[in-house]
């Protein structure tokens, strides 16, 4: 099971637009307004600092996963603990996932397919996927994918080209200032920072080194400029005011493609590179939490059968978020902003980069 | 006798040839009991029966041996009335030198070069036979590929005999290089099989792979190469082939030179290649003498196709039935009037024509010539017209399924073709039942087996996933011959050292 830099990058733009494209754009909007590119200029710059830090910790171990080396540098029960989050983070992350899915499949296509349909045949094949193939499989899926996908977002870019009206954009800075510029960066870069969970991706690079980092980087820039030319398009096409209130902005942008009387509602080809890209994150996801919980309780070579309980934890999971139903808002601001973004992407890569620096440092003395 | 047979057998030692003809002969008649085909000549002379010739009828050169065995044979009996015995090399002596021939002690061995078409020389008071090389059986000429066709480029293909398969190849590699290893499988055929490889450029590791599994087939016969195929492919369970075929010796060749290994069977016209990749099933021999940019061109019309064969009947049911804002509306229009008072819902309209249309294809290939035009008429009306006048099944269904025919048959390589036909129906199911997003899934769960297959240590979608950069001038295009010069990282003899001539002339 190895991957190389290639796919990982691939694998990484996939995780990263997908959701991003969709969902946080609306938040974003709603409080930086017309500005909101530049809170994707923030929060792309935040995005790559996030990811070059979890980088630079993980090719100090590179052939360890996150949890094998935070045991090593905490030591065996703190290490332990410290991963905990994470767990709950990836858990959180996939059953969300899943419930957003389901939530724009019932609003765009299938109206009447009950949720445990929809999820279930999705976890279905992530569950195949990983257990058949494991994360080579996911690789080369990302891979094989990828560009295809990418012909099909510069179609749609260029398609809704006409509809753009540049005054949109103005005026820039006056009407929203710092604070909300700064605020709307947020959403986002939680999700760019997605990107470390690359931590438990690195050993299975083939030669992790420096070109994995800028791999890694890159596909992080990459995906921050397609959401930036999202967001721009969108803004440019529906106005600030408008976009804040649409639940899927660039979904219904696509959706106003009209071309010759004859090519028009190419919102099915996106929701094509959206499932897509879902499925890759969720299938990620679902490998390193499977791989990590062995790890975790010491029986690497089981995960497999880890695998056996997670797929179904989430699909309970899910249907509990689908059934509760709790607002969208709470779930990406209350939680994700203020607990995941702070606690998992921030503060636990900076302390382990910063207690590995030490110890050795004090190794070396 | 057949005691003495099986205590012989018992102690291990192979049984051996009494130097008493009579004996010889009995024991070899027991062997042959009932095998009409087996023709035994004496040659007495002066009432005393001093050989005995042994052939099987329709297998060897009568006229040879009467001329070159028989007459010798009469005349040495002629001139020594005695029986000689134990003299080999004097008896050998009597025929023309540039006659193969060959001593053997053993009643197996005996056994077995009859079976294979040589001819055996008992003689009355040796315990040795001898063997003659004069087979001559019959075999068609060589033909133009019946299923491999091309505008310009060579017009022979292999055929039943191996041996002329082997000099088709030897003809365009004059090169010791080229390695033709024999071995025999099946308990009872005892096939002739020859791995055929490049040295020097094929990896050692994946020739010994394939002598391996070849080498642990347990079978009683080997009637054609797909016996071998579903033996040694490393998913059985897979719809795709994993195992190239061909009849023309040139994609053999060039195959070779790829650094693959070949599989020539006795009997079977049908070359298998290993390993095979998904992009070698959609390369057709023509692609690489045609002009590079009419061949990219050709190229992409073929994926077209061939995807199309996949995907457009469940496409339309899903557009039809979940998606109708995505079709232009004059569109949506005509196919909702066409559709209009069919009581089948589109899915199961699809899935009746697609199923009629298979069968006409299964059926059209075993008719016999005389009734051929009378099933197709039939068939070209019952499914283009009356279906439609009738108000049974849609006009558009019927332009799709058509079109979906069509298209299945752009596949160079037929067997990949059948995966992809045989893949419509799952995919019809899940675009009725999930629409758009059936599709896709579906689609993502093929592509997880297609990257996952791993025919021989090769990843079946090299060199697009996992991507090797200097490969894809071979598959996103026809790049112009001189720039396709590398071998796929897989197949190369070590790490790095893919580059070669520009030769490749498939």
């Amino acid at each position: 099971m190895k991957i190389n830099n290639r796919q990982l990058f691939w694998m990484i733009l996939m995780l990263e637009i997908g959701i991003n494209l969709l969902i946080t754009m609306t938040a974003t909007i709603q409080s930086a307004k017309q500005d909101s590119w530049i809170s994707y200029i923030l929060a792309g710059v935040m995005g790559l600092v996030i990811t070059y830090v979890a980088a630079k910790l993980s090719s100090r171990y590179p052939r360890q996963t996150l949890i094998e080396y935070s045991a090593a540098i905490l030591g065996k029960w703190a290490g332990k603990l410290i991963v905990i989050p994470f767990f709950l983070q990836w858990f959180w992350v996939m059953s969300l996932i899943l419930r957003d899915e389901f939530l724009f499949i019932r609003l765009n296509v299938l109206y009447k397919t009950p949720a445990w349909v929809i999820i279930g045949t999705m976890i279905g094949v992530v569950f195949y996927t990983v257990y058949h193939g494991g994360i080579e499989a996911i690789g080369r899926v990302s891979e094989l994918w990828g560009p295809i996908l990418m012909v099909i977002l510069v179609l749609t870019f260029g398609l809704t080209a006409n509809n753009l009206n540049w005054p949109m954009l103005l005026p820039v800075y006056a009407d929203t200032g710092f604070g909300p510029i700064v605020e709307g960066a947020l959403a986002p870069v939680s999700l760019l920072g997605e990107a470390v969970l690359l931590m438990m991706l690195f050993p299975f690079v083939e030669h992790p080194g420096k070109e994995t980092r800028k791999a890694l980087l890159l596909a992080v820039a990459f995906s921050a400029v397609l959401l930036l030319l999202g967001v721009l398009w969108v803004i440019m096409t529906f106005g600030p005011e408008v976009s804040g209130r649409l639940q899927f902005p660039f979904f219904e942008m696509v959706k106003l493609v009209y071309l010759m009387e004859f090519i028009q509602n190419m919102d099915i080809f996106v929701m094509a590179v959206w499932l897509v890209s879902i499925f890759v994150k969720l299938s990620i996801v679902m490998f390193i939490t499977s791989y990590g919980a062995a790890q975790w309780t010491g029986k690497t070579r089981s995960w497999k059968k880890v695998l056996w309980g997670v797929a179904p934890l989430t699909f309970i999971l899910t249907m509990l978020v689908i059934t509760l139903n709790p607002p969208a808002g709470l779930l990406l601001k209350s939680v994700w902003i203020r607990y995941v973004l702070p606690v998992n992407m921030v503060a636990i890569p900076l302390l382990l980069l910063v207690v590995s620096s030490i110890r050795k440092r004090v190794k070396r003395q | 006798m057949e005691q003495q047979t099986t205590t012989t057998s018992n102690q291990g030692l192979p049984e051996m040839l009494y130097p008493d003809l009579a004996y010889n002969v009995e024991r070899m008649q027991l062997e042959f009991l009932n095998c009409s085909d087996i023709l035994y000549r004496n040659c007495s002379i002066g009432g005393l029966n001093r050989a005995t010739l042994i052939y099987v009828d329709g297998m060897c050169d009568v006229q040879a041996v009467d001329e070159f065995v028989l007459q010798p044979l009469i005349e040495h009996f002629r001139r020594s009335s005695m029986v000689d015995e134990g003299r080999e090399v004097e008896l050998k002596g009597i025929f023309i030198p540039t006659l193969k021939i060959r001593i053997v002690y053993e009643t197996k061995e005996v056994i077995k070069a009859v079976l294979r078409g040589e001819t055996a020389i008992l003689t009355e008071g040796n315990a040795f036979a001898m063997i003659a090389d004069l087979i001559k059986m019959e075999k068609r000429a060589i033909e133009e590929p019946t299923s491999e066709k091309v505008v310009r480029g060579p017009r022979d293909a292999f055929m039943e005999t191996l041996r002329t398969n082997t000099s088709l190849l030897r003809r365009r590699l004059r090169s010791s290089q080229l390695k033709l290893e024999s071995m025999t499988l099946g308990n009872v055929t005892e096939t002739d099989i020859v791995i055929g490889y490049m040295e020097g450029i094929v990896k050692e590791s994946l020739v010994k792979e394939v002598r391996a599994r070849l080498q642990k087939i347990q079978i009683d016969g080997i009637i054609h190469s797909s016996n071998i195929e579903e033996f040694i492919e490393d998913n059985v369970f897979s719809p795709f082939p994993q195992i190239q075929n061909t009849e023309r010796p040139d994609v053999a060749v060039s195959s070779l030179l790829e650094g693959k290994v070949i599989i020539i069977t006795d009997n079977t016209p049908f070359v298998l290649i290993v390993p095979m990749t998904y992009w070698s099933g959609l390369q057709a021999a023509d692609d690489y003498t045609d002009r590079y940019i009419y061949a990219t061109f050709v190229r992409w019309i073929r994926y077209t196709f061939v995807h199309t064969s996949l995907l457009l009947p469940s496409l339309y049911v899903a557009l039809t039935t979940y998606h109708l804002q995505v079709i232009p509306t004059p569109l949506v229009v005509s196919i909702a009037s066409a559709r209009e008072g069919v009581p089948l819902p589109a899915v199961i309209e699809a899935l009746i024509m697609e199923f009629i249309f298979e069968g006409l294809r299964e059926a059209g290939l075993r008719l016999p010539q005389q009734v051929g035009p009378a099933v197709s008429i039939a068939g070209a009306l019952v499914i283009g017209q009356a279906v439609v006048a009738a108000g049974i099944i849609s006009t558009p269904m019927v332009i799709i399924v058509s079109l979906t025919g069509i298209a299945s048959f752009a596949f160079p390589l037929y067997n990949l073709g059948t995966a992809y036909r045989m893949l419509r129906f799952p995919l019809l199911v899940a675009a009725g039942v999930l629409g758009f997003y059936g599709i896709v899934l579906f689609l993502i769960a093929l592509s997880v087996h297609m990257v996952t297959l791993k025919p021989f240590g090769v990843p079946y979608m090299a060199p697009y996933a996992p991507m090797a950069p200097g490969n894809l001038n071979d598959v996103l295009v026809r790049a112009p011959k001189p720039r396709m010069r590398r071998l796929l990282p897989w197949l190369a003899k070590s790490k790095g050292k893919s580059e070669r001539f520009p030769k490749r002339t498939k």
